[in-house]
């Protein structure tokens, strides 16, 4: 190939490439985004308005649905539950994770890489496939039907790699920071709580974002041990309410799942970079 | 050398700091009290499963009854089309979700790279499904795609096009889904190419500029094959993520239409917490776990490889 053609071409490529980044671009985003708008359009239809034209506005805006969805669905309960068994499962990762890997870098011992292979090597195994023996372990340890039937598994989900992050993280601390505390007599509790946890606050960060959305979401463990209307979470909830009798009143479901949406995309828009860092940041480091 | 270092302070350290206890005490007792609370919960709620679950593979079906080691679910297994079948649908979801995510992704991540304004915007909407629950996601999307009322089957109308039954079609359902998987997933890939893009040496590009590479060439022959370890991840996720695949059937189809939708973990799901047969649902849940402990150490050493060319 000459060089002439070569240049031609480039200054081709650099002039029409502009303009197929921006139609890649906006083709995506309204893959993503119609579905949603629709759906939230409809949720304030009534229903004929709905099955008559599914595309369009709403020429009367039936913002009772949201009123009726509240209620009919005890969406206030779903979400404290959820958001109990969240906060709780990511509180418990990060206390035990961040502890163990403290455990496992302060001190040496015989065994310690063991330790960590057993736990990491589970990080591409999820919960879901033990479901049986783990559904068995939660009768018998009699917490069905209660939070911890939840927060325990959820925890233990997330260890593997809030470990790997943890552990990653103080090897990247320099040794001497830990000696000096010791020299200046602070006790190894003081080493983990005052020195490297503080100084842990972006794994911490990452940890909090992927274990609290994993758990806020999370469907299938809530499916099976869960039985009793009181503590199901949200995401279960929102199931079992699309399959009742509620099932036929299209918009009032649609309400009701626009609320179930809210606050984790509220909180999403609001904090983008932190939880796309945190969610796709392990699948990196992994 | 680091622990060296390490003994050399300590030594420094040991007027100071209580030597007698320092001295007796081996490290490892020192270590429990920081490792033994995780350990516990990561055994009681990962490893014990995992091993119970082995063991109820090769006993009775059903709880409650005594425990005679046997083959007898393995055999049921092996003549099960259920399970083969549903497994088969697995097979299917993997190849054409990767497929489809790994190349969408790559597409999306090529028009994000680079500064320019709006770029946060883009990535931020792309991303914006991965934080919502599957159950919302499949409500949303199987109005969508609803035979009657759905907004796919208005438009199309409007358009004058057929209107096909995207989730009542036995041959069309399982596609319906995995378009749904992607859509949902894209936008986590393209943060993974991204991070590629963005370590790539900007002197190959421009070397390659300079040769007289076209763009179609500098992005098939280049920028491809460096990303290939980013390729690597997202198909390990991808094909695990199909493999394990339930809370979407379950929500749109619940396996149906004439079980065409039947996965792997909707079978497990049936006959363990419906039909209780959970010696039987063990053993088919075992054989998931192998295909996905396979799948990732394969691939991980796949990608081992190709990082050490």
């Amino acid at each position: 190939m000459s060089t002439a053609d070569g240049f031609v071409r480039n200054r081709h490529a650099a002039s029409t490439l502009p303009y197929l980044r921006w139609l890649v671009l906006a083709f995506g985003a309204v893959a993503i985004v119609y579905p949603l708008a629709v759906f939230l359009i409809n949720s304030l239809k009534t229903d004929q308005q709905f099955i008559v034209d599914p595309l369009g506005l709403p020429s009367y805006w039936a913002f009772g649905n949201y009123v009726t969805a509240w209620v009919k669905a005890d969406m206030g309960r779903l979400i404290l539950n959820s958001l109990f068994v969240s906060i709780c499962s990511t509180a418990l990762a990060i206390l035990l994770s961040s502890m163990l890997a403290f455990g496992l870098h302060a001190y040496r011992f015989r065994g310690r890489r063991a330790v960590l292979a057993s736990i990491v090597m589970m990080i591409t195994i999820p919960a879901q496939v033990y479901i049986i023996p783990l559904y068995i372990i939660v009768i018998q340890l009699h917490l069905i039907n209660t939070y911890w039937a939840l927060i325990l598994p959820y925890a233990a989900g997330a260890m593997p790699l809030a470990v790997v992050l943890f552990s990653n993280y103080f090897a990247s601390l320099p040794r001497e920071l830990m000696d000096a505390a010791r020299i200046d007599g602070a006790s190894s509790v003081d080493v983990y709580w005052r020195v490297l946890l503080p100084l842990a606050r972006p794994v911490i960060g990452a940890v909090t974002i992927f274990s609290f959305t994993g758990a806020w979401n999370e469907f299938f463990l809530a499916l099976v041990l869960m039985q009793n209307k009181d503590v199901y979470t949200l995401p279960l909830g929102m199931q079992v309410f699309a399959n009742s009798a509620y099932s036929i009143q299209f918009t009032l479901l649609f309400a009701a799942f626009s609320i179930s949406m809210l606050p984790m995309v509220v909180v999403y828009l609001l904090m983008q970079r932190q939880f796309i860092a945190g969610l796709a940041g392990g699948a990196l480091k992994g | 050398m680091l622990n060296a270092a390490h003994t050399a302070v300590k030594v420094n350290a040991r007027p100071i700091v209580r030597p007698r206890v320092r001295r007796r005490t081996p490290e490892f007792v020192l270590a429990l009290p920081w490792i033994l609370p995780g350990m516990l919960l990561f055994f009681v709620f990962v490893h014990l499963p995992m091993l119970v679950q082995v063991v109820m593979s090769f006993g009775p079906d059903h709880l409650g009854q005594s425990f005679v080691v046997t083959l007898k679910n393995y055999s049921d297994l092996l003549a099960d089309k259920k399970f083969w079948a549903a497994l088969g649908h697995n097979l299917h979801y993997a190849v054409a979700s990767v497929i489809g995510k790994v190349v969408l992704s790559f597409i999306l991540a090529m028009a994000l790279n680079g500064a320019f304004r709006g770029r946060a915007f883009f990535r931020a909407v792309f991303f914006l499904p991965v934080v919502i629950s599957f159950v919302a996601i499949g409500t949303v999307w199987g109005f969508m795609l609803q035979y009657e009322h759905g907004a796919v089957n208005a438009a199309l109308r409007a358009l004058g096009l057929p209107t096909p039954n995207w989730l009542g079609d036995p041959r069309l359902a399982m596609w319906s889904i995995i378009l749904v998987d992607i859509w949902k997933w894209t936008g986590f890939h393209v943060v993974i190419y991204l991070a590629g893009l963005q370590a790539l040496p900007q002197e190959v590009e421009e070397a390659a500029i300079v040769d007289g590479a076209n763009a179609w060439q500098r992005v098939w022959r280049i920028t491809v094959p460096l990303m290939a370890p980013y390729t690597i991840t997202n198909t390990i996720i991808a094909t695990l993520g199909a493999f394990s695949v339930f809370d979407l059937v379950f929500v749109m189809t619940t396996g149906g239409p004439f079980n065409s939708t039947q996965v792997a973990m909707t079978q497990v799901y049936l006959n363990a917490f419906q039909f209780q047969r959970f010696g039987y649902a063990s053993a088919e849940a075992t054989v998931l776990l192998l295909i996905m402990g396979v799948v990732s150490v394969v691939l991980l050493r796949f990608g081992q490889r190709e990082e050490a060319r």
